[in-house]
């Protein structure tokens, strides 16, 4: 349990960050979706990747359908979700009252992951990825 | 007394010796009257289109623009000859001073070599062409009477779009040199000559392209203020060793590796060379078996790493006959050449950064161009003073026939004009001459 | 004249040796797979198998050259000589232990052939050849140890992903899978050229190395494989290179037996 969490406008928003030793199959991205989905006190999760164009975007290929075997629609627990990306993180957001809770769901993560996920992953509880707006937001075009 | 104690050996682009014990400052832009009167010359000619102005005239495109109404029908090609004398006569100071107007192609361009005397006069080296451009267009006024509402088409269609722009964009008068306006700094005038333009005055033969490009480049090194006083001897030995195979070390490179060699070979003929010639010693054996080798002559082990850069091109560029390979063989020329010997590449790592940029800029995926486009003057090549244009040359001569920007297309015009001066044609014996004749006087 | 032999490269780290071999011409590199003639030129995707090569200029021939003694030493290749198109093959190299970094590929293209073009980019390394000659250099490097079926892409265009995590099986990434794993065979097939146009069959490229096997081969320093620091030669070659070429460009003249 690495960094103190944070909160906004009292309401506490730690982030867990998955970051997997290689990037996931759309079969493997499903089976460990299928289970964090489950878990309590999970408030949304996003997930990053390499991009995988739907057409082949330059070259003298350009305007062909690129036919890449993971960019496709997968099933979590009865929501389709399309897959654009293979996936090499997760940004997992929390909604836990206490310590004791946080913890709790991390293990379950864990569990998640140690048991879909072969060839290892790190794993860190923080703030990872933006939660209010800055003044970037406000910057006028 | 000479001021160094360097003595070489000229051989010209067969291979064959030109003069021998020649010392150092013999080859010197400041010394040699063969190099001074290639820069001479340089300024001096000047190539006139008549055909271009005829049409420009009768068509009312010029400098890019088209106006229409002011249309000038003038047999210019047709009166060639008369238009010729004309234009002596307004550039000529006094008879006999060289001046020379000759009428090629049937009358479809001049080429007007103007005297010495206005060249000096002056402190700019852009007489040659003002006083081409305004005797043309004074000549053609009068011969045809053209009314002075119409003068300003002729004025254009000579002169081009200039002084709205700052180099004559458009015109039909052309020299090898760019106004110095266009010069990324202070000398730079003979850096600023197009590597094709090298190519068509030498004919495509490598070995005197590399000759006139390092010529050019080291007159240019003194214009700069890059070869005074201890810099000087570095800049005559990169001529001496890449321009003018001295001790035949670029041709003896070459016929080693021709016939199977490549890059790698080069570098090995080249490292026996300097090591037999006594340029580089070995400092210290590390426990791995590498040799780290060590010179007390660094600028000499630069002209002989110069001589192999030029060799490696003409190996590796000569075989696949396709220009495009220059900038890469530059650059892992040098980076192979540093790992082998463990001192800096030519021009002390400069060429080899050069080859980096020039890579990038000379294929399509920047968007165009060719090594033949390029010259001393281009914003990625100026680093490597001296030592990187000649290299570049080579290439270009030996290109097959692969180049959009050939030298036929971009300097065609350049080859008619100087393809009967034997101070363009062939420096590596012009200058050698010269060199042999003045060895004792130095 | 003492013969001279030549170095390449200092160190006696594992990467640095591997170098040493790669830049080597006289070492003949081994050969590990045999992918067909005419499936090279169906990765490259210049020509059609079995079709005759385009020119770009006539053919070479004594007398229609320049009169050049340079030209007259340095014979032409067979491509060159035949006025072939300049056409390339790329390759993209995984920071993962691939065989071969590109920029160690453009040391050993200039060491052990001639008549080549070659640039390094960032994780990928071209070459451009005479179309006849290219075609014989891609299968060499296609068939010998400098290529392995997972960590090295045969991609012409967006080579992306060389500094990308590797997929489950082991392969680099390709955001236009021009290449898939086939799970029955336990082999690299490709089914799209380097540029992604669909092959009309599958090119299979063999097995790719184990992990331990990709360490012993490799010529990256990397700081969880031989970090380069470790290997003082090395680093000190760089260092003293870095010294010369700053004394260098100061006063040469002044710099004598450093």
């Amino acid at each position: 349990m690495s960094s103190p969490t944070v909160d906004y406008a009292n309401v506490p928003l730690p982030e867990v960050r998955v970051m997997t030793t290689r990037l996931l199959s759309a079969e493997t991205t499903e089976k460990v979706l299928c289970i964090i989905d489950k878990i309590e006190n999970i408030r949304q999760i996003n997930m990053c990747g390499e991009n995988l164009p739907r057409m082949i975007n330059s070259g003298p290929a350009k305007g062909n359908a690129n036919n890449h075997t993971e960019r496709r629609v997968i099933n979590v627990n009865g929501h389709e979700v399309e897959l654009h990306c293979l996936v090499g993180s997760f940004y997992i957001e929390l909604a836990v009252d206490d310590k004791d809770q946080l913890e709790a769901t991390v293990e379950k993560i864990k569990a998640a992951f140690d048991e879909t996920v072969a060839d290892g992953y790190t794993i860190d509880i923080g703030r990872y990825s933006k939660y209010r707006p800055s003044l970037h937001d406000y910057r006028s075009a | 007394m000479p001021k160094y104690e360097d003595k070489i050996d000229l051989y010209d682009d067969y291979g064959k010796r030109i003069a021998k014990d020649v010392p150092l400052e013999a080859i010197s832009p400041l010394r040699n009257k063969a190099i001074q009167k290639i820069a001479n010359l340089t300024k001096r000619t000047i190539a006139v289109s008549l055909a271009g102005i005829e049409k420009a005239l009768a068509t009312g495109a010029i400098a890019g623009n088209i106006i229409q109404g002011k249309e000038i029908q003038v047999p210019l090609v047709k009166d060639a000859e008369a238009l010729a004398k004309c234009i002596k006569s307004m550039v000529q100071v006094v008879d006999g001073d060289e001046t020379s107007v000759t009428v090629m192609n049937g009358g479809k361009s001049l080429v007007v070599i103007v005297p010495a005397a206005r060249a000096d006069v002056g402190v700019e080296y852009t007489t040659g062409f003002t006083t081409v451009a305004a005797a043309v267009t004074e000549a053609i006024i009068s011969k045809y009477k053209v009314p002075m509402y119409k003068a300003n088409m002729v004025k254009a269609a000579v002169w081009g779009k200039y002084p709205q722009t700052i180099n004559f964009v458009g015109s039909n008068i052309k020299t090898i040199l760019e106004v110095p306006q266009m010069n990324e700094g202070a000398g730079f005038a003979l850096r600023n000559i197009m590597s094709n333009h090298v190519v068509a005055l030498v004919k495509r033969n490598a070995m005197q392209g590399v000759a006139l490009s390092a010529l050019f480049e080291t007159t240019a090194a003194y214009e700069m203020g890059d070869a005074v006083g201890p810099f000087e001897r570095q800049h005559l030995l990169s001529l001496a060793y890449q321009g003018l195979n001295a001790n035949n070390l670029v041709y003896s490179l070459v016929k080693k590796n021709g016939k199977t060699g490549t890059v790698g070979t080069v570098i090995e003929s080249l490292m026996e060379r300097a090591i037999d010639d006594g340029v580089i010693r070995v400092k210290e054996v590390l426990p791995s078996g590498y040799k780290v080798y060590t010179t007390d002559d660094l600028p000499k082990w630069n002209a002989y790493a110069a001589a192999g850069e030029v060799a490696a091109v003409m190996v590796n560029v000569g075989a696949a006959r396709a220009a495009q390979g220059v900038p890469s063989t530059v650059l892992y020329y040098n980076d192979l050449l540093e790992h082998e010997s463990g001192l800096p590449g030519v021009d002390y790592g400069r060429a080899e950064g050069v080859g980096v940029g020039m890579s990038f800029f000379s294929h399509s995926i920047y968007g165009g161009g060719g090594p033949g486009l390029f010259h001393g003057n281009h914003v990625v090549t100026r680093h490597a003073k001296g030592t990187l244009i000649p290299a570049v040359t080579a290439g270009n001569c030996l290109d097959g026939g692969t180049q959009f920007f050939s030298a036929e297309a971009t300097s065609g015009l350049f080859k008619e004009v100087f393809g009967n001066m034997p101070e363009f044609n062939t420096p590596l014996q012009f200058v050698g001459a010269e060199a042999k004749k003045i060895k004792n006087k130095i | 004249m003492a013969k001279y032999k030549r170095q390449f490269f200092p160190g006696s780290t594992a990467p640095a040796k591997n170098r040493r071999r790669y830049l080597d011409p006289k070492v003949k590199l081994k050969q590990l797979r045999d992918v067909p003639m005419d499936d090279v030129v169906r990765l490259m995707g210049h020509r059609t198998p079995g079709s005759a090569y385009k020119s770009i200029h006539p053919p070479l021939t004594e007398g229609t050259e320049p009169e050049c003694p340079i030209r007259k030493l340095v014979v032409p290749i067979e491509g060159a000589a035949a006025g072939d198109r300049v056409r390339y093959i790329q390759f993209t190299d995984s920071v993962y232990f691939a065989p071969i970094s590109p920029y160690q590929r453009a040391w050993m293209y200039v060491s052990r052939y001639r008549g080549i073009d070659t640039g390094t980019l960032s994780g990928r390394q071209i070459i451009e050849c005479r179309e006849r000659n290219l075609e014989q250099i891609a299968k060499e490097l296609i068939d010998n140890e400098t290529f392995d079926p997972a960590l090295t892409g045969i991609r012409g265009a967006t080579v992306h992903g060389h500094s990308c995590r590797l997929d489950e099986h082991g392969l680099m990434f390709d955001g236009w899978q021009r290449y898939l794993w086939d799970d029955s065979k336990k082999e690299v097939m490709y089914v799209k050229d380097q540029v992604a146009l669909p092959l009309d069959k599958k090119i299979y490229v063999g097995k790719p190395a184990s992990m331990s096997d990709l360490k012993k081969r490799t010529t990256i320093f990397r700081a969880d494989g031989v970090d380069m620091r470790d290997d003082k030669e090395v680093t000190d070659f760089y260092i003293r290179i870095h010294k010369l070429r700053t004394l260098g460009g100061y006063r040469p003249f002044d710099v004598k037996g450093e």
